[in-house]
């Protein structure tokens, strides 16, 4: 029997957030739930849905996944597991009390027993569910008919393991992302590891193999033209390739090399946005935004000054170089419409690319 | 969607109640005083947020406390001992319904997992040092100092609850002995209208009363008022005096609209008329509510009005829950015994819930009266027949000077194989009960019959051991001779044997000679026990 559920990866650009709004407003049946990572992203989607219609309707819940880990599901059943109300989330970065066994349940998961840690809550969750007998997770399908995950490469660790329990208690659920963009991750914990980043899909495969989801492929962008699309494409060779629907064609499309003197003329002249791996690269004068703030925007044209590794990519055009930052450099590219530019000076050039000369 | 149970820790005068409930009628009987409207109060207060029409926090008051608990809690500080800073809770166990399941979790004192609200009025921990420094001399102390109190609104999911609304259970407290003035009288009845009306017709409402405001202003006679008014610049003011009707955003059409009945405002319309009204308006309304809940339907209400407004609520309660309190045999009647809910302090009991099948069809059968009896007094005697009853009545005020329903204490006199039945009722309102039985010439038949009562907490079964004297009339000959029941019987008899077989013969009779008659008898010991 096919599932009800399904993961649908969506290339950059190709409408993830509208998909998911305009799902979540197709259903009149109770209740859908519309998680996603960030508060900006929950924002976002506000925005999104409020334009497609007067108001959210009241039977869409527009929630954040933490909210959602502590509302839905860490404080109902708490008490199979806790002695306390749960005040609410201790956020810390990196690991939470290491060196606490798990048996000391309170001080394991528990800033003065009130507050959760936020690497453990998701952890909390599963333990609760088992103590109780399933009761979270009944609880949850009389809840929700629906539960719509957006920006699901974020999560890791445990995180994993309650989608992977909702999936088993038959709850029907859309998970929508782009495995391509895991540059957040919205844990710490060694759990689940090895599917951490980019290869949260064979997370995804696995559960297609035991019958819990199908996996459909969204391979078409709205945002970026062909040539920007198979730069991106580059870094996962092994990836299914991307179909680009736009054809605007604007005089200067396409990826291209600048030397660094030449910078400020191409500045002047098309005004892109600046684009950096991190802070750690320096981008002289120019307004840089980071590839990870970049992430869910779009911008005509960017203007990358790549790190150390990525010039090394420029000059080979060997992956390796950029293995690790593969997922960064996808998003860092697909901002943009119709023009990527890199500033570079290197003789060599391993990527199929245009110097750009002062006219 | 109905509440199931529902659990008071401290408010007012139930410091302990838990209270099963009937998914859709409830006729609450109890004695006055016995916490019945505190009970309304308390569902109401949990599931709308507020208390006397206002949000809680505004209304918080000392009194909301129990006052045997405040009092302990003073006694307790007083001897210098550390008590728990008294508290308030109120929760209300939902059905398990999909569209209630936000509130659903198993954070409730029961451990269940339902939806459901909980609602607590604690000590502010903010607030808690400077609480202790308030009761480090608790001499001078006798109220809780609320201004360190706070409430705690949450579902059983332990998520606070920051508007009515996210409770989709709405509830209607319909209670007319509240409204103490007329303005609020027809305040209330404009806000039951109101949530009858779509909201364009608010809106058309309330640009009407508008437009009629600024027409009052167009009267050629007012404007001439006005231009009289202006000519007097300087008399008064520096400033051009004019009048004017309020069209501020606080001058809406609620304010100024009076209801009518055939044409008589509100408040100048009979109580009893007033009151049935509000209730039929909220039954009316109340498609949106889910929970009505009716303060002693019977006030200011003839018979007939009566009979009819009762009428009305049970066609129109739909699937929705009703709560009502009375006093009136009549009200349980008609709405029919099997939703009565027998409430005495936080204890409470439901008809329907009597494990014994035949108990139960009894009571649902038996006249109201009879059953709020039981229900209502302090204390009950259960005789067997009319002539018992009168020796029993007579012999408690022999001993007491007055009569025992004067001390609330009631004699029912029932069939002998009722007895049972009202004794299974008395140990689940733990109601004390005294059985004033004949022994019919076997205490181990008798023993045998009331072998599940003989042990009861309250209940006492009074007979003779005597199997010689069975019944009631060789017992009086027992205790008193031949010679007092001549001199009370005005006879003669010869024989102790003839007396009784007149006495078995003229039982009524006989039962009334003994209770008017004024020559001193004794009661037999069994009795003496019961009137104690």
């Amino acid at each position: 029997m096919p599932s009800a559920s399904r993961v649908l990866i969506s290339a950059a650009g190709g409408g993830k957030t509208t998909r998911v709004v305009d799902q979540a407003l197709a259903s009149d049946k109770g209740v859908t739930a519309l998680v996603t990572y960030t508060r900006n992203n929950v924002r976002e989607i506000q925005i999104k849905a409020s334009a497609r219609t007067r108001a959210i309707p009241p039977n869409i819940e527009v929630i954040s996944w933490y909210t959602f880990l502590l509302r839905e599901l860490a404080r109902p059943y708490r008490s199979a597991v806790h002695k306390r109300r749960i005040e609410g989330i201790h956020w810390v970065e990196g690991k939470s009390v290491p060196f606490i066994p798990e048996f000391k349940t309170n001080a394991h998961y528990f800033l003065d027993g009130g507050r959760i840690y936020s690497d453990k809550i998701a952890k909390f969750v599963c333990e609760c569910n088992r103590k109780s007998n399933g009761a979270v997770m009944r609880r949850l399908k009389q809840r929700f008919n629906h539960i719509i995950i957006d920006e699901v490469q974020d999560m890791a660790a445990y995180d994993l393991d309650v989608l992977e329990m909702i999936l088993q208690a038959d709850i029907p659920m859309t998970l929508v992302g782009d495995h391509r963009q895991a540059i957040l991750s919205t844990n710490n914990s060694p759990k689940n590891k090895k599917f951490s980043g980019p290869a949260i899909l064979q997370k995804f495969e696995l559960w297609k193999k035991k019958g819990l989801l199908e996996v459909d492929y969204e391979t078409h962008t709205h945002r970026c033209n062909q040539e920007i699309a198979d730069l991106g494409d580059s870094f996962f060779p092994n990836d299914k390739k991307t179909v680009s629907k736009n054809k605007i064609i604007t005089g200067h499309d396409g990826i291209f090399l600048v030397a660094s003197s030449d910078v400020d003329e191409y500045m002047q002249r098309f005004s892109p946005q600046v684009l950096r791996f991190s802070v750690k690269t320096s981008c002289g004068e120019h307004d840089a935004m980071n590839f990870g703030e970049a992430k869910g925007l779009t911008f005509p044209r960017v203007l990358i000054f790549p790190h150390v590794s990525a010039k090394s990519w420029l000059a080979s055009g060997k992956l390796s170089h950029v293995e690790k930052s593969a997922a960064k450099m996808y998003v860092g590219v697909t901002r943009a419409r119709y023009s990527v530019a890199f500033v570079y000076d290197g003789k060599t050039c391993g990527i199929s690319a245009e110097r750009w000369v002062k006219s | 969607m109905y509440i199931q149970r529902v659990v008071i820790k401290n408010y007012r005068c139930l410091k302990e109640a838990d209270v099963a409930l009937n998914q859709n009628l409830n006729v609450i009987v109890g004695n006055n005083e016995c916490g019945k409207s505190t009970l309304l109060e308390a569902i109401h207060l949990a599931l709308s947020g507020q208390l006397n029409g206002r949000p809680l926090q505004m209304e918080l008051h000392p009194y909301l406390f129990n006052a045997e608990l405040v009092l302990e809690y003073f006694v307790r500080l007083t001897r210098g001992e550390t008590p728990e800073p008294p508290s308030i809770l109120i929760e209300l166990y939902l059905a398990d319904d999909p569209a209630l399941s936000k509130l659903k979790g198993t954070n409730n004192t029961l451990g269940l997992d339902l939806p459901g609200v909980s609602l607590t009025i604690k000590l502010n921990p903010a607030l808690s040092d400077e609480f202790a420094q308030y009761v480090s001399d608790p001499s001078e102390i006798r109220t809780v100092p609320i201004e360190y109190y706070m409430h705690e609104w949450m579902g059983f999911h332990e998520t606070p609850i920051l508007n009515a609304r996210e409770i989709p259970l709405n509830s209607s407290l319909i209670d007319a002995s509240n409204i103490k003035n007329n303005a609020a009288a027809s305040r209330y009845i404009v806000d039951i209208v109101k949530e009858s009306l779509s909201a364009k017709e608010k809106v058309d409402l309330a640009l009407t009363y508008r437009l009629m405001k600024h027409r009052f202003l167009e009267q050629p006679k007012v404007q001439t008022i006005n231009d009289a008014l202006a000519a007097k610049r300087g008399m008064v003011s520096e400033k051009a005096i004019s009048l004017s009707l309020d069209t501020s955003a606080r001058a809406t059409w609620e304010a100024g609209i009076m209801p009518h009945l055939d044409d008589i405002p509100l408040p100048l319309v009979g109580k009893g008329e007033q009151n049935a009204v509000k209730i039929k308006l909220a039954m009316e309304t109340s498609a949106k509510s889910h929970i009505i809940l009716i303060e002693e339907a019977e006030n200011h209400l003839s018979y007939s009005s009566l009979n009819e407004l009762i009428g009305h609520i049970s066609e129109n309660a739909g699937d929705r829950q009703i709560f009502i309190t009375t006093h009136s045999s009549f009200v349980l009647n008609k709405l029919g015994v099997e939703s009565v809910l027998l409430f005495q302090r936080g204890a409470s009991v439901r008809l329907n819930e009597l494990q014994d099948g035949t108990t139960r069809d009894y009571f649902m059968k038996l006249p109201g009266h009879d059953t709020l009896r039981l229900i209502l007094s302090k204390r009950t005697i259960l005789v067997e027949g009319p002539s018992d009853e009168l020796i029993v009545q007579r012999a408690y005020q022999k001993k007491h000077g007055k009569m025992p329903l004067q001390d609330g204490i009631d004699v029912i006199s029932v069939n002998s194989l009722a007895f049972k039945r009202f004794l299974a009722i008395a140990v689940l309102l733990k109601k004390e009960t005294d059985v004033v039985t004949d022994n019919d010439g076997s205490v181990d038949a008798l023993k045998k019959k009331y072998a599940d009562y003989l042990q009861a907490q309250g209940v006492s079964i009074q007979y003779d051991d005597d199997e010689k004297a069975n019944t009631l009339e060789p017992q009086l000959m027992k205790k008193n001779g031949l010679k007092i029941i001549n001199d009370v019987l005005e006879k003669a008899f010869e024989t102790e044997e003839d007396a009784i077989d007149f006495m078995i013969k003229n039982k009524a009779d006989t039962g009334l000679r003994f209770f008017e008659t004024p020559i001193a008898w004794d009661a037999p010991d069994y009795i003496a026990r019961a009137v104690r």
